[in-house]
């Protein structure tokens, strides 16, 4: 249901947009609320986990190894989510890891949004070689899985936070450049950013405040898309050993360094497995239904 | 300075592009105008016609500078556009201005029509900001749309209603010369003649001069003084309208309004029906571009390009069995 | 298709992958003094001249660029210090098993994934339907180390029916397999659905029944063809994805191939094997995208006939 905007917007439409009324307009479904409950959640620890944590997430206890959980047997509620292999609080570092691995993937997504628009922009703008590098740069990217081209910049760089967060902005942008540019170049042609130059308007206030607007809904859906792409990056390369380093502390990592543990002391290895599947899952739910709503005839198949 | 000076002259200008060409392929040139000579004069209106492809719009883009022409110049009031500053264009552009054939891509599907209005103003920082809402109403309201209909977005306005819009964006910068390329063919027929009568008024209200682009030579006859005929990047023919239309002189051009649909048909006369498609851009024929179709067309018009040459009766037409 | 139309395709694959070589260089040089790299960082300094020397590394940039290229081709791209061997044999060593890997799970992936989307699409919004997509949906938010893990405990640790790690058996396969093929079946299936849903909505489709064809037949000798174009598309994608989840799957299972090699090549920045993977991963890739190109333009008739007429542009 959209707005009815054929009608100007006196007092009388707009007493009709109630809160309930808006709640039905948004179209709220039941696993859309409850996706986007657990997505609070995820973010109220990301910004909260100092506070809540019992514990100092390195803090190593060597008397309370491999404890498990406080409903196994064994388990006590000193550490109601159990120990690892050097005696850490499991909770206390799921609560840190939310946080580390939530601000990876919100700072990567973001520098690859920005990138990837200006550099659409531009392209689209400056045509000649300008667009023909960004071009190149976009097909090179596509050439490689971007797990090897991660990779290979971790070993021939060193793994530092910044550079990994860097590398994190990398591997959205492509998607945001090659839509940003394919819509403006639409725009530009026979639209009415030629009207608006030819009326004088200079091209910085047409970029940002047309073409940008018109082409926001599709460059949001592609957020979507990407947000819970860089968190299941983020989560490889760490359970590889090759993203947040320790004593850093990101859900990857805790799942790598419980894999060895499986048979011990499964808890070290799932309870981080279970946050990661959740938040990606309620991510990729949340996407559709946004999809839905922004625009119900795009085309939802999942584009390589 | 003659006291005649026109607004717009176009003197012998040509425009070629270089198309496909990459690491296999060689790029080929195409030629879309040919040595075009246009004027018109400040408060009159200059029809152009021709069929699709023949380089009208690519004419009216290298007014508008968004072409660069690889020969001849433009000169707006006697001043060269090559040799225009960006600066001068900010000041050119409340000059001239342009209406597309769709209206619907011409706005921003995001703005309401009003706004779009009072943005143009506040770009050229036309007026006192606070008065310029009120401006903008007075210039939708010239065109017929009353504040209620302003307060839309575009695409809850009809086609008509739209193209309208567009015209009161256009004169709310106050321009002296309108080009208008195709701006009712989207339109339907009916809503086509209220356009045109808009236009018609507005000129006469406001001593606005008029190059008045399209393929519907009935159009032009209600709209234009003068007209050029066009064909594959040559004018043809030149003159006044009542001349050209009443009594063609180029086979083109004779064949054109033979074609315009007419209540009472003429009886016992064929109609002069053209041969074939218009040849591809890509490989123009020699000599004169329209005589591979022409039915009067004699060895020497396979060899020379006729030139534009002026008639007993004042016209221009360009065609050696003349 | 005309000739010149594959002659440009291989000289921009040709090309696509000097550049990537080209990048490797740069980069190698970027990123310090590989003497340094090689021998450690507290190496004799004459030691580090010598392979300095020896690796023409004191020679202008652009002669030492020639070399490695005529090394690249070669295949010498220098050795491994975790195994003290070729770095090019020492990745050789280890290909076959990945490959293995890599083609039972294309198998599997295609053998489920695309009869799954067929069927869906076929189903369309039956509960069976629903069901597939929803499936796909958790498969394809799933990271793949975790279904691993989760795998591992179900099957190995709690019911004891699989083995956790090692190779030698085709037991070791199927957790590694189920792994991997899974977020790509997912991809697939949903592909393929709306591959075959946008077929199926078409006029000839319906013409088809109103000539009387039966159903099935008129999907399978109309829409199914038709779907599978575009289909052939994400061969390239699909490749890739393989390629990398190969590199996270064997380090859940400890499978030894080519990808935990890079892991633990990366870990110890053993930077010629990491070398030789990546060319060999690009060249993969890039002569996939071309098969892919070439064969998605002799499927479709349409631009088969486009690809001769293109000079003649009308204007």
């Amino acid at each position: 249901m959209t707005a009815d905007f054929s009608q100007p917007l006196t007092p009388a439409v707009a007493r009709r947009r109630s809160p309930r009324r808006l709640r039905l307009a948004l179209g709220l479904t039941p696993s859309a609320i409850a996706c986007l409950s657990w997505l609070t959640v995820v973010l109220g620890v990301a910004l909260l986990a100092h506070w809540l944590a019992p514990y100092d997430y390195e803090a190593i206890d060597l008397r309370a190894r491999l404890q498990p959980p406080v409903w196994m047997e064994g388990g006590t509620w000193q550490h109601w989510l159990g120990t690892d292999d050097l005696g850490r609080d499991v909770y206390s570092r799921l609560l840190h890891s939310v946080r580390m691995s939530l601000l990876v993937a919100v700072l990567g997504t973001i520098i690859g949004a920005v990138l990837g628009t200006t550099l659409g922009f531009l392209a689209a703008h400056f045509r000649g070689w300008i667009e023909d590098l960004v071009v190149m740069a976009i097909d090179f990217q596509a050439a490689l899985p971007f797990m090897i081209l991660a990779l290979a910049v971790i070993a021939f760089f060193d793994n530092s936070l910044v550079l990994f967060i860097a590398i994190m902005g990398i591997y959205g942008w492509e998607r945001y450049a090659r839509i940003t540019r394919g819509m403006t170049l639409s725009a530009l042609g026979q639209g009415y950013a030629l009207s608006l130059q030819v009326l004088g308007v200079p091209p910085l206030r047409i970029y940002l405040r047309h073409i940008l607007p018109n082409i926001a809904s599709v460059l949001i859906v592609n957020l979507t898309l990407t947000f819970p792409a860089v968190i299941l990056m983020e989560t490889s390369l760490s359970f590889l050993g090759l993203g947040i380093q320790p004593p850093q502390t990101s859900l990857g990592n805790m799942v790598g360094f419980g894999r060895d543990y499986l048979m011990t002391a499964w808890w070290i290895a799932v309870l981080p497995s279970a946050v990661i599947f959740l938040t990606t899952l309620a991510l990729c739910l949340l996407g559709d239904w946004l999809r839905d709503r922004l625009d119900p005839m795009l085309d939802r198949s999942p584009s390589p | 300075m003659t006291a005649a000076q026109p607004l717009l002259a176009l003197q012998d200008v040509s425009l070629a592009f270089r198309t496909g060409g990459g690491l296999v392929r060689r790029s080929r040139r195409l030629t879309v105008l040919d040595g075009v000579n246009l004027e018109v004069g400040a408060g009159e209106a200059l029809g152009l016609v021709g069929e699709s492809g023949c380089g009208k719009s690519s004419l009216a883009k290298t007014v508008l500078n968004l072409n660069r022409p690889t020969a001849g110049n433009v000169r707006y009031r006697g001043r060269d556009l090559a040799s225009c500053t960006p600066a001068d264009w900010r000041r050119l552009r409340r000059q001239v201005q342009y209406i597309f054939q769709d209206p619907l891509a011409s706005l921003d599907p995001r703005m309401r029509v009003l706004d779009q209005v009072i943005e143009v103003l506040a770009v050229h920082d036309i007026g006192p900001p606070a008065e310029r809402r009120d401006r903008a109403l007075a210039e939708l309201a010239a065109v017929g749309l009353d504040p209620d209909l302003a307060a839309n977005y575009p695409h809850a306005l009809s086609g008509g209603q739209r193209q309208r819009a567009v015209i009161a964006r256009a004169l709310a910068l106050d321009p002296k010369l309108l080009i208008c390329d195709e701006p009712v063919s989207a339109l339907d027929v009916s809503i086509q003649a209220q356009v045109v009568n808009l236009l018609a008024e507005l000129r006469r209200a406001r001593g606005l001069a008029l190059l008045f682009i399209s393929h519907d030579l009935s159009l032009v006859r209600h709209l234009c003084e003068r007209v050029a005929i066009m064909y594959m990047g040559r004018i043809v023919e030149q003159g006044r309208v009542e001349q050209i239309l009443d009594r063609p002189l180029h086979p083109y051009t004779r064949a054109l309004v033979a074609a315009i649909p007419r209540a009472e048909p003429r009886r016992g006369e064929p109609p002069e029906v053209i041969e074939g498609e218009t040849p591809s851009l890509l490989d123009p024929p020699a000599g004169c571009r329209f005589h591979p179709r022409c039915p009067r067309a004699i060895e020497r018009c396979a060899a020379e390009a006729p030139l534009l040459t002026a008639q007993p009766d004042g016209r221009l037409a360009a065609c050696h069995r003349l | 298709m005309p000739v010149r139309a594959i002659v440009q395709k291989l000289i921009r694959a040709a090309l696509t992958v000097l550049l990537l070589l080209t990048t490797v260089f740069v980069v190698l040089r970027l990123s310090g003094d590989p003497a340094v790299y090689v021998l450690g960082i507290d190496a004799d300094p004459d030691a580090l001249e010598a392979y300095r020397k020896q690796h023409r590394l004191d020679r202008p940039i652009h002669e030492q660029y020639l070399r490695f290229l005529e090394d690249a081709t070669e295949g010498h791209f220098g050795q491994s210090f975790m195994e003290g061997r070729d770095a090019l044999e020492a990745v050789m060593d280890r290909l076959p098993r990945t490959l293995l890997l890599m083609s039972v799970t294309l198998g599997v992936t295609l053998l489920i994934g695309i009869p799954a989307g067929i069927f869906s699409a076929l189903r369309r919004g039956s509960w069976m339907d629903k069901g597939i997509m929803a499936v796909t949906v958790a498969s394809f938010c799933l990271p793949s180390f975790v279904l691993g893990i989760f795998l591992i405990l179900l099957l190995s640790v709690t019911w004891r029916i699989l083995p956790t790690a090692g190779y030698q058996t085709w037991q070791h396969m199927v957790l590694p397999v189920i792994t991997m093929a899974t977020a790509d079946a997912a991809i697939f299936a949903r592909f393929t659905r709306s591959a075959m849903l946008e077929v199926l909505g078409q006029p000839y489709m319906r013409t088809a029944r109103a000539k009387g064809l039966p159903w099935a037949r008129a999907v399978i000798r109309h829409a199914l063809p038709n779907a599978a174009i575009p289909t052939v598309t994400i061969g390239g994608f699909a490749v890739g994805s393989l390629i990398a989840g190969a590199v996270v799957t064997e380090s859940v299972f400890a499978w030894p191939g080519v990808g935990r090699l890079l892991v633990t090549s990366v870990q110890n920045r053993d930077l010629p094997v990491v070398q030789v993977i990546i060319v060999l991963v690009a060249i993969s890739m890039v002569t996939t995208n071309l098969l892919v190109d070439l064969t998605y333009g002799w499927l479709d008739p349409r631009i088969r006939g486009l690809m001769g007429r293109r000079a003649e542009a009308k204007p």
